[in-house]
């Protein structure tokens, strides 16, 4: 797994920690049970705080896309796969994208239920219907 | 392609020639021979073990087929051109001379004796088999032969590998390759000298003289469980390889001691002899298993390789290391894993 971290970047370290991560599971170069370094020993490859590193992987955490466990470290989820880590990617464009126009978060996950209500089986909502 | 060439035939040959000899000598004297018969003897010479002789006869010739069948078989060309070839035919085929002598030799202090009890079999016959095993072991060498050309040439292309190039990198960034690997074969010995170093610590408990083979035991048995599965690291610092659960033992090659990284395939058995922490002319490995293998040049000449998955991202990484290194790394400290506290990342 290659890890890459530029500080002249504006992307938060952690978040391009978390990226690497995110990028080798997109390409399945790691795959389920593949186990991450430990946080203190990346940290100090990379020359940054331990804690950025736990923050990177925080975040995969909250994506499934890696399992932290209590003195067994970080490993890739079983439930990971290249599609999910594309989809986990795809979603943070989203919420950048968003942001960046200056919407709100309810904004946001509002565009997102309308994708989905989309793609669902159709209820077709007419120009005047009333519901949400 | 042929199955067997000279120098596979030439061990083959050895084989052949001591189990002709050894199982010719009991046939012919099979009459004249006790049963059972003397098969073990103490280091004066005095018989102390006895099998009976059809017993005998099948050890012996059990030994030498399995033996001759496993050097013929490590000696086949098929198994590729590795440098160590010469030496497995001499060292097989001298091991032949040896255990085809000491085997005769005890047949024949057997012959014409009532009792196995009384054979004798003079230390100074293992001096003989040892001469024998030298001396066959030299005649092989010579019948093998050096490496043909095309060997050569083939070891060559198969050790050169391939060099990516190196991995761009702007000059403040830090880039990190991180990886494991385990080994089955080093997961298969750790499993099987466990019970063996279970069943001495138990034993020795009741005979403390086994104490220190029972330590030797679970030290080795450790070793090996800590060595089955590695974490392999390329940084800024060159390339670190350290059991998975333990920061020690561990193996580093400095970046400054590396002068470039390529991506090649390893035989284990052929090339290194075996698997693990691997000694040779020219070259150092980590050989978990076959395959795929980073493998550094170092500015002595020698050769590092480690076999990892992967490794072509590694060798990159390592090589546009080298490459920025040589355009001067600012903003990085000259030596040392850590940083100081100031270096420490934002977020």
């Amino acid at each position: 797994m290659l890890f890459r971290v530029d500080p002249a970047s504006p992307v938060p370290l952690g978040d391009q920690i978390a990226a690497c991560v995110r990028g080798a599971v997109a390409e399945g170069t790691a795959g389920p049970g593949d186990r991450l370094p430990p946080a203190r020993e990346l940290a100090g490859s990379l020359g940054v705080n331990m804690h950025t590193v736990l923050r990177g992987y925080q975040k995969l955490r909250e994506e499934g896309l890696i399992e932290l466990r209590r003195g067994r470290g970080a490993a890739v989820a079983g439930g990971a796969s290249p599609g999910r880590a594309r989809l986990a990617r795809a979603a943070r464009q989203v919420a950048e994208e968003g942001r960046a126009l200056g919407m709100a978060d309810e904004a946001i996950l509002g565009l997102v239920r309308a994708a989905l209500a989309a793609k669902g089986p159709p209820p077709l909502p007419g120009p005047g219907d009333g519901r949400p | 392609m042929r199955v067997l060439d000279r120098g596979a035939m030439v061990v083959a040959g050895a084989y052949g020639l001591a189990l002709a000899v050894t199982a010719g000598t009991f046939g012919a004297g099979y009459r004249w021979l006790p049963d059972p018969m003397a098969t073990h003897f103490r280091p004066g010479g005095q018989a102390d073990g006895y099998l009976a002789r059809p017993a005998a006869l099948l050890v012996s010739v059990g030994l030498l087929l399995a033996l001759g069948v496993l050097f013929t078989l490590l000696a086949r060309p098929a198994a590729g051109p590795g440098p160590g070839r010469r030496a497995v035919i001499s060292g097989g085929s001298g091991t032949a001379g040896l255990l085809g002598w000491l085997l005769t030799a005890v047949t024949v202090v057997n012959w014409d004796l009532a009792r196995g009890a009384d054979a004798v079999l003079p230390p100074w016959q293992l001096a003989v088999g040892a001469a024998v095993g030298l001396a066959v072991a030299g005649a092989a060498w010579l019948l093998a032969g050096p490496p043909t050309a095309a060997e050569r040439a083939e070891t060559e292309t198969a050790q050169a590998g391939e060099r990516p190039a190196g991995l761009p990198l702007e000059p403040g960034e830090a880039a990190v390759w991180s990886r494991t690997i385990g080994s089955r074969p080093l997961r298969w010995a750790a499993l099987s000298s466990a019970p063996a170093a279970a069943g001495c610590s138990v034993a020795a408990f009741s005979r403390p003289g086994l104490w220190p083979a029972a330590v030797l035991l679970l030290l080795t048995a450790l070793l090996l469980a800590a060595a089955t599965t590695v974490r392999v690291v390329v940084d800024r610092d060159g390339l670190r390889v350290r059991p998975l659960p333990l920061p020690h033992p561990r193996i580093s090659v400095p970046l400054a001691r590396i002068s470039g990284a390529s991506v090649r395939r390893v035989e284990a058995l052929r090339e290194f002899g075996g698997w693990g922490y691997r000694l040779r002319a020219g070259a150092t490995g980590l050989v978990l298993r076959s395959g795929e293998a980073l493998s550094l040049r170092l500015v002595t000449g020698r050769e590092f390789v480690v076999t990892v998955d992967d490794a072509a991202t590694a060798a990159a990484l390592l090589n546009g290391l080298l490459e920025r290194g040589g355009a001067g790394r600012p903003g990085l400290p000259a030596a040392g894993p850590d940083r100081p506290p100031g270096a420490e990342g934002r977020d």
